[in-house]
């Protein structure tokens, strides 16, 4: 298993938002994590990178603990975070985005990464010299994806990428979030909306009230009319 | 007394070179608010320390080479105690209320007054400049100092460099970033902690570079911290906490208020100071070229 989370409980001070969760994710996968507002599919994230430290419980990642390491330990192991509030450096140029992304210059042979993010998101570099500020919702979306693309993640926690984004964007969206499960990058994407999520992924966890209510196929899912209605509200 | 326009200039230079000080003190308190998010009350402390350290050192090497040594290695020297601050004590509370840190920076204060007193005494102290700098320009009957023009000239480098590396620099845009959003700094696999000694290390080499070049101009003296301090607070307050070219137009007008304050109504030249804080904290609370508060990450 590329990453196994096992049994974890999370708090913020007293209140605890996650109960007992575990989830894992082979190479190459791509998961969805479905759930309401506040189910803890957002914690579960933070937990994983680092951003939350678990008050119980164990993470590895390629078989190594990483319970408790800071953002950018875990992050220099290969894992990507992205935001859903996409905390985008509004002061800086799109391109000076990007290149923050890209923390160490990397071996020879992989090419100019730059441009591969541009392939992925044309847009992105007829607007390079523009601030980034001054974006809209979903080109700030794709700026947050190339973003840590840059820092060349084997493994990227995807949080409710198309919160808040135009249903025509959501699809373009989820056309690019498919390329890069083509590319072979494994993807946690925690999503409220199911329907797109499910159709990108291989697999599926329900989470409601920081509870885990459902691991399997999603094919499975689709025909569980009591999940599908229960808790993700389709 | 008429005021004739080569008495404005002269005003006008000794209110610049008086802005360039402020600014070289502001920018180290404003970059380590806009990044870290720290008030640094010791902010004072560290220009006290340089400037002491300047005299201590003009007084060993004498002659025209003390001075310019001087310069370099006192703010060097404020630096790495400034280093040693952030790693042994500032960084133990980041995460902690902000009351804290007002806590600890202010007791900083008393601590470094101490000790200056341990090892310079109470006497007031005066560090002589070199000849090359110590003359005055005669320019439509008025004399100027040749060292308003010096302090002008490292203000205006300073502000230079700072500019190259803020805008031009990987590590500017990584500062500019850490600004905004501090978490994602660190979620893009950057060791925020590292950057934030980084930036003490800067700030409170600014300070101590402001109190060696000040020293000369001054009677150096326990409390000397306080007296620029609140000055300076002013200035970003007017400039905007956290942006360093807010510090430099907030010490820009300071200055200048006060150069003009203390010819007319010379009484009240600091007044004109607070009154404008006031003002600006009404109806721009977030300062001139500051923005509006919006969620740190």
């Amino acid at each position: 298993m590329l990453l196994e989370v096992e049994k974890i409980d999370t708090y913020y001070g007293i209140f605890q938002a996650i109960f007992q969760v575990s989830l894992e994710l082979d190479k190459g996968e791509v998961v969805c994590l479905l759930g309401r507002n506040g189910a803890g599919k957002t914690t579960t994230l933070t937990s994983i990178i680092g951003l939350n430290r678990p008050r119980s419980g164990c993470i590895k990642y390629k078989g190594l603990e990483i319970t408790g390491k800071k953002p950018f330990q875990v992050v220099r192991l290969g894992i990507g975070f992205i935001p859903e509030d996409r905390w985008i450096f509004s002061d800086l140029s799109v391109k000076e985005n990007l290149e923050l992304g890209m923390r160490e210059k990397r071996e020879k042979g992989r090419g100019p990464v730059l441009e591969r993010i541009y392939e992925l998101f044309p847009k992105l570099k007829l607007m390079e010299k523009r601030n980034a500020g001054t974006l809209s919702g979903g080109e700030q979306q794709m700026l947050t994806v190339g973003r840590t693309l840059m820092g060349d993640p084997e493994f990227i926690l995807l949080d409710e990428p198309t919160a808040g984004l135009a249903p025509i964007i959501v699809r373009s969206l989820g056309d690019q979030i498919r390329s890069l499960k083509e590319e072979g990058l494994t993807i946690l994407l925690a999503e409220q909306n199911a329907l797109l999520a499910m159709d990108i992924s291989d697999r599926a966890y329900v989470i409601d009230k920081g509870t885990i209510v459902y691991e399997g196929s999603v094919e499975k899912l689709r025909e569980d009319d009591n999940m599908m209605r229960g808790y993700l509200g389709v | 007394m008429g005021f004739d326009a080569s008495m404005l200039f002269v005003q006008f230079i000794s209110g610049l070179s008086r802005a360039m000080i402020l600014f070289l003190m502001s920018s180290g308190l404003t970059l380590v608010f806009g990044v870290m998010g720290v008030v640094n009350f010791a902010h004072g402390a560290f220009y006290m320390i340089g400037a002491y350290l300047a005299f201590t050192l003009t007084e060993i090497l004498t002659g025209f080479v003390g001075f310019w040594v001087a310069l370099l290695i006192a703010p060097t020297i404020v630096c790495l105690i400034g280093g040693l601050v952030e790693v042994l004590l500032l960084r133990r509370i980041y995460e902690k209320e902000h009351l804290l840190q007002i806590l600890l920076t202010y007791a900083l204060i008393f601590v470094f007054n101490d000790i200056i007193k341990m090892i310079w005494g109470v006497d007031l102290r005066i560090v002589s400049l070199p000849p090359a700098l110590g003359g005055f320009f005669t320019f439509f009957g008025h004399s100027f100092p040749v060292y308003y023009f010096f302090i002008i000239g490292v203000g205006g480098t300073v502000a230079l460099l700072l500019w190259l590396l803020l805008k031009k620099t990987r590590f500017g845009k990584l500062l500019r970033a850490s600004a905004e959003r501090r978490d994602m700094v660190g979620l893009l696999g950057y060791n925020v902690g590292g950057l934030f000694t980084l930036v003490f290390v800067m700030a409170t080499w600014l300070g101590g570079l402001s109190g060696a070049v000040i020293a000369p101009t001054v009677r150096l003296s326990l409390g000397m911290d306080m007296e620029i301090i609140i000055e300076c607070f002013i200035v970003v307050i007017v400039g905007g906490l956290g942006n360093i070219w807010g510090a430099l137009l907030g010490a820009l007008i300071a200055g200048q208020i006060y150069a003009f304050g203390i010819l007319f109504v010379p009484k009240y030249a600091m007044a004109f100071l607070f009154i404008l804080a006031a003002v600006i904290i009404i109806f721009r609370p977030y300062g001139l070229l500051g923005k509006p508060a919006q969620a740190r990450g």
